[in-house]
């Protein structure tokens, strides 16, 4: 096994590791901001904990795919972190084409926690998962176009050579598209993983819920792994946007057969340090977001969709006019 | 002393030129039409800074001040005005919807940098440069004439299109036709002045200043 | 190629006899002849045949090569399912019905459908063509018997399906074209017959045969009209040299291909007959409609690309814009149906869409010579024909064994099925989720290699008008898909999950065991072809280097490309099934002792089936955010009293497409018909006078002006 490949897996051992941090850090900025001291920043890790060590309820009317949808929601977190690069590391799993299948992971978790939802026979997981097929149903050409558009830009069709090492020069010299894809990539975070404007994750009302609702009726263990699931989605989606925030500077940090360059090794870890203040500084973002806006009008947030699509799209227009 | 920023100024600033155009588009409240309009002019005050390659001598930056003044401050400042004295009534809503006029801006956009590929390298080469920004600032800015019902937006749109006039005439700044945009400018400034008490009468008379009222004028 | 010839005869010989003797003959022939053929795309073999024939047909040249092995493999694999199940099916119809006929018919649209593919020249093809298209019409409406005396499908009918005599079934379009119009034109407008009413379960939405197959029978025909030209243009063209082979022929060929082929897949604006065949047409012959007799569509336009070449840039554009519109318009308008086979119906439009997005991109990588491009495109949508066949004919056996047990395919009277039937669920389970395009099943496989084919496009045309046009694609491709997993999602969830929403379901039950092979067999292949994507690879490389031309070291390159990445597609596929596993593993274990009880739903206790969400209200927000492009008609009751009594909102989506095509087209025919009936009198006398004057015309036509 080579030096990228150990390091990457080391990275991968770390975001699964760290991945519940994310929603902690949010909450964390949330209360400060709004001057409060906040919940513990390993609150997740204790709910989890906790979770575990309850039993798990299953509705009278529900079927196998009720209790699918926990263990398909960990199955692609685990699964889009192999794919997904950790900086100049790379991925651990990476091929052409794999922008699609981190794109088609989240599907399948999708796919199976609306149909958990429907399957309790309830009206107001039902709400939720109509819901969430509706917005996802926009987001997903969105995100599936931003992680493409980076990766066709540079000749190459995998995200960890799309996104995990760009070149500094290259970042500043079109510093318009890489902002603007960041832009489409940060509002599809925000949409993808209910955060506000899109969805309150803290909110008690069902009728306004999307993501939450959905699993009103998942219980003990079933529950823990959702929650985890979901903060892997996050974390995933930190990770992607802070490749794209984080370029790399000097040249590659691994030869061909991924070995370590010589002298490169204070470069490495000077840029996964980078990568992971990134992940941390996108998570910050998403808190302050969270503290200056309000929660959308259920119909206005498919705006939100509309207005990643025009970033995007904004992009794809300024690639095509250097090019 | 050379300092050299590490993107291209007239580019970045034709970036956010065209996003705001886009925001324009899809902006529904007049407060923020009127912020982006002010930022746009000032963008536009120092655009012939910015595009001018003949060196920056004390009669541009003269210029170009009163430009900004003018563009980024006086006639926000009129249309602000115009908006106070306004009812506080809800905007009706546009003949097309605010997503599919950015949509189509979108569109309108990828129209004009095809059109300035299509063009090949004009004898100006700087004009290559600010003809897509400028097109699509023009398109956005009809656009926004077009689709809005309501005066106060039309004439935004009026304003954005005026910039995109005034962006592809930026290449040729010379202190001839320097002058010519002055007098122009002064025209549009005292169009605001017209259109300003326009509003504010009309705003009287029906109550509402929706620009279907004055087709009931027709006969 | 011989063997096909044999297949077919043994068709003909089983056809008359009983049912059940058809599936042992036809069963394990078309199987065999589907290795036989999967054999022959391996080995890239190419074969041809010169059967002479006395005069009125002339020499009959068939000819296999990699290209029509690709589409004989489902084509032959349908058939096999198909008659795997039709005695189960048939002995579900209606008693007084000829099986006879019925296996007749339905042995002679498989047989065409195989031989269409392999005739070699075009009026053979033509006459293959209209004896496969005329088949369906006779399965959808045996069982209709008051529709067979019905004026217009009356007296030629049998002639033309008379194919058996040899003779030439296109003479048959002749007449029968004028004449059907006005039949559709009196009875089409039928208020509420093609809509689709969401959240009331009461109303008769379900199709009857009749209408269903005289709107397949014009639409067959008039894409047949157009075929006609095509071939009559190619047929002169060729005939008169380069001088009369002009840029404007070829377009005009390649246009009128385009209507009559994407007439018989389904495009978009001429879909229209598809959602009405589909639901009325029986499980096995939905199966093979929709999963083989589309690809007719598909092959016949591969095939005119061939043979046009692929030089007029317009014709990529044209493919991707017609491709895209289907695509799009497809799917929208399966996501707002409440019927199930009107979804499947219409999904299958929209999958026909991205098979011609994907040719598009193909031609267009060719024109900029990106062969790596053309290449993924290409393979995309041939893995993608396949793909589509097998999920949507998994999806319709499945379908068709909800509505022999329950009577019913609205999603508003349904729900709750997982439980009482299991296994047809898994298997709609397995199928939604395959052409929804989740990973790691096949649709998915075809969808990568698409997505890839467009972005590597506009990586390889950068800077040129072609990369805008490969990104657009992109991106609707994209969204295509992400509506797709809305509209599966809610027709596999609301189906087929939660409480049944209507009656108690008791008495559901699972189909017969030959449905359930034939849907378990599907639902593995659907895995499998995901899985192997590397031997998927391999299989249709043949007919690909023969689609796009092999142009040595740009080729091989593009070649390696693919072939290095599908494996580790696989690995990444299996570990992700790997994790899966563990996962679930770890889940089971964590649960302890799981426990059943009342769906808590932030208890609330009262909750019952009616106040699920229904089929209309779940696709409402998707509904209202694109009302614009899908126009539907939304009911919401004006509430007046202080105390209003029941009342029910909803909303239906019209077939605008269809609608229009009758205001346009039929409408002024039926019209202009009902002005010439002052005509016809009756009188012998009259009828000579007509005569005598047609005759003097012609004479002095002839005669006086033309000389």
């Amino acid at each position: 096994m080579s030096a990228r490949l150990l390091c990457a897996f080391a990275a991968f051992g770390f975001s699964l590791l760290f991945a519940p941090l994310a929603p902690g850090i949010i909450n964390r900025v949330k209360a400060v901001i709004a001057g409060r001291q906040g919940r513990p920043l390993l609150l997740l890790y204790y709910d989890l904990r906790r979770l575990l060590r309850k039993e798990a309820l299953y509705p009278r009317c529900s079927t196998f795919f009720f209790r699918l949808a926990p263990a398909a929601g960990v199955c692609a977190g685990v699964t889009a972190l192999l794919l997904v690069p950790f900086g100049p590391l790379g991925s651990c799993a990476g091929f052409s084409g794999d922008f699609v299948l981190v794109a088609g992971v989240f599907a399948v978790a999708r796919f199976t926690l609306m149909t958990a939802a429907v399957d309790t026979g309830s009206a107001f997981e039902g709400m939720g998962a109509a819901r969430e097929a509706f917005f996802s149903s926009l987001a997903e050409p969105v995100l599936l176009f931003c992680l493409a558009v980076l990766c066709f830009r540079a000749g190459v069709y995998s995200l960890a050579a799309g996104m995990g090492s760009i070149p500094a020069a290259a970042w500043f010299n079109d510093a318009t598209f890489y902002l603007t894809t960041g832009a489409a990539l940060f509002l599809v975070l925000l949409q993808e993983n209910c955060r506000l404007p899109a969805d309150d994750p803290d909110t008690h009302l069902e009728l306004t819920m999307i993501h939450e609702v959905m699993i009103l009726d998942h219980s003990g263990p079933d529950l823990a792994f959702l929650e985890y699931a979901s903060a892997l989605k996050l974390w995933t989606f930190c990770l992607l946007t802070a490749d794209m925030f984080v370029p790399l500077a000097g040249g590659p940090l691994f030869d061909a057969q991924g070995a370590l360059l010589p002298g490169a090794g204070g470069r490495a870890a000077c840029s996964v340090a980078l990568t992971f203040a990134g992940a941390v500084a996108v998570a910050v973002l998403v808190g302050l977001v969270e503290s200056v806006t309000a929660r959308f009008r259920m119909e206005r947030v498919p705006q939100i969709c509309a207005l990643a699509g025009g970033f995007i799209c904004l992009a794809a227009l300024a690639y095509w006019r250097t090019s | 002393m050379t300092f050299s920023l590490p993107f291209d100024p007239l580019y970045t600033a034709l970036s956010i030129v065209v996003m705001s155009d886009l925001a324009l588009l899809g902006a529904e409240r007049p407060r923020l039409c009127i912020r982006l309009i002010a930022m746009q002019g000032l963008l536009m005050g120092l655009m012939p800074l910015a595009a001018g390659k003949s060196g920056v001598n004390l009669y541009v930056l003269g210029v170009c001040a009163v430009f900004a003044v003018i563009k980024g401050m006086v006639l926000p400042w009129l249309l602000r005005r115009t908006l106070h004295r306004l009812p506080p009534l809800a905007a009706p809503a546009p003949y097309v919807g605010h997503a599919a006029c950015v949509v189509l801006g979108i569109f309108g956009l990828t129209l004009s940098i095809w059109l300035g590929r299509r063009m090949g390298i004009a004898a100006n080469p700087l004009f290559s440069e600010v003809f897509p920004a400028g097109m699509a600032t023009m398109i956005a800015g009809i656009l926004l004439m077009v689709t809005r019902r309501e005066i106060l937006s039309q004439m935004f749109g009026y304003l954005v299109m005026e910039n995109g006039i005034f962006l592809l005439g930026s290449p040729m700044a010379e202190q001839s036709s320097l002058w010519l945009e002055l007098t122009v400018l002064l025209d549009i400034l005292g169009a605001a002045f017209v259109m300003g008490i326009a509003v504010h009468h009309m705003s009287r008379a029906f109550d509402a200043v929706d620009a279907d009222h004055i087709a009931s004028l027709r006969d | 190629m011989l063997l096909a010839g044999a297949v077919y005869s043994l068709f003909r010989v089983r056809s008359a006899e009983d049912a059940a003797g058809i599936r042992l003959i036809t069963a394990p022939a078309s199987l065999f002849a589907c290795c036989v053929a999967c054999a022959a795309l391996w080995t890239g073999a190419r074969e041809s045949l010169a059967l002479p024939l006395p005069l009125p047909l002339g020499e009959c040249r068939f000819a296999l090569d990699p290209l029509r092995s690709a589409f004989l493999i489902p084509t032959f694999l349908l058939a096999a399912v198909a008659s795997l199940v039709l005695p189960g099916r048939l002995s579900a119809m209606d008693e007084g019905m000829d099986y006879g006929r019925h296996g007749f018919f339905f042995c002679l649209l498989a047989a065409g459908m195989v031989l269409v593919i392999q005739a070699a020249d075009g009026p053979l093809f033509l006459i293959l063509w209209e004896i496969m298209s005329l088949a369906p019409f006779f399965l959808l409406v045996h069982n209709d018997r008051r529709d067979k005396e019905l004026p217009g499908t009356g007296p030629e009918q049998p002639d033309g399906a008379g194919g058996r005599h040899g003779v030439p079934a296109v003479v048959s379009v002749v007449p029968v074209v004028p004449a059907v119009p006005v039949v559709k034109g009196t009875t089409a407008l039928n208020p509420g017959r093609h809509g689709d009413i969401g959240g009331e379960p009461g109303s008769p939405a379900a199709s009857d045969a009749g209408f269903a197959g005289r709107i397949y029978l014009i639409a067959a025909h008039l894409g047949a009209l157009f075929l006609l030209l095509a071939f009559a243009c190619w047929e002169t063209g060729a005939a008169g040299g380069p001088e009369v082979w002009t840029p404007a022929r070829t377009r005009l060929i390649f246009f009128a291909a385009l209507i009559g082929f994407g007439a018989k897949c389904g495009l978009f604006p001429l879909h229209v007959w598809m959602p009405e065949a589909h639901t009325a047409a029986p499980g096995h012959v939905a199966v093979l409609m929709s999963g083989a007799m589309l690809n007719m569509g598909v092959y016949g336009l591969v095939t005119t690309l061939r043979l046009l070449g692929p030089g007029d840039p317009l014709f990529a554009y044209v493919f991707m814009g017609a491709g895209a519109l289907s695509g799009l318009f497809g799917i929208l308008a399966a996501a707002a149906q409440s019927d199930m086979k009107r979804v499947l119906a219409y999904s299958s439009a929209e999958n026909m869409g991205i098979i011609l997005i994907a040719l598009g991109a193909c031609l267009l990588a060719l024109q900029h010579d990106a062969q790596q491009a053309a290449l993924l495109a290409a393979a995309g949508a041939l893995l993608h024909v396949w793909n589509h066949s097998l999920c949507k004919s998994l999806l319709f056996l499945t379908a068709n064994a909800v509505k022999e047990s329950l009577h019913t395919t609205l999603i508003p009277r349904l729900g709750g099925l997982q439980k009482r039937l299991p296994f047809t669920g898994a298997c709609f389970a397995a199928g939604s989720a395959a052409i929804a395009g989740l990973p790691p099943l096949n649709c998915f496989l075809s969808e990568l290699l698409i997505y890839l084919g467009l972005a590597s496009g506009a990586y390889a045309t950068r800077g040129t008008e072609a990369a805008l046009v490969f990104m657009a694609a992109f991106f609707v491709l994209g969204s295509i898909s992400g509506m797709s997993l809305f509209t599966f999602t809610r027709l596999y969830g609301l189906t087929f999950l939660g409480l049944p929403r209507s009656g108690d379901g008791a008495h559901a039950r699972e189909p017969d065991a030959a449905l359930r092979a034939a849907s378990a067999f599907l639902a593995l292949l659907c895995v499998a072809a995901g899985l192997a994507a590397p031997l998927m690879f391999r299989l249709v490389r043949p007919a690909l280097l023969f689609f796009t031309g092999n142009n040595a070291p740009q080729t091989a390159d593009a070649l390696a490309f693919i072939e290095e990445l599908l494996p580790r597609y696989t690995c990444a596929a299996l570990s992700a099934l790997a994790v899966f596993a563990l996962v679930r593993l770890a889940n089971v274990r964590a649960g302890r002792a799981p426990r059943e009880c009342g769906t808590w739903a932030c208890a609330y206790p009262y909750g019952n089936a009616r106040m699920q969400y229904s089929a209309a209200s779940f696709a409402l927000g998707l509904v209202l955010f694109l009302k614009p492009l899908l126009r539907p008609r939304i009911s919401v009751p004006a509430i007046r009293a202080l105390f209003p009594g029941a009342a029910e909102a909803g909303f239906s989506a019209p077939d605008r497409p269809t609608e229009l095509w009758i205001k346009a087209l039929f409408l002024p025919v039926a019209y202009a018909a009902n002005k010439a009936k002052a005509l016809q009198h009756g009188l012998l006398n009259i009828y000579i006078l007509y005569i005598l004057i047609a005759l003097t015309a012609a004479l002095v036509w002839a005669l006086g002006i033309s000389s």
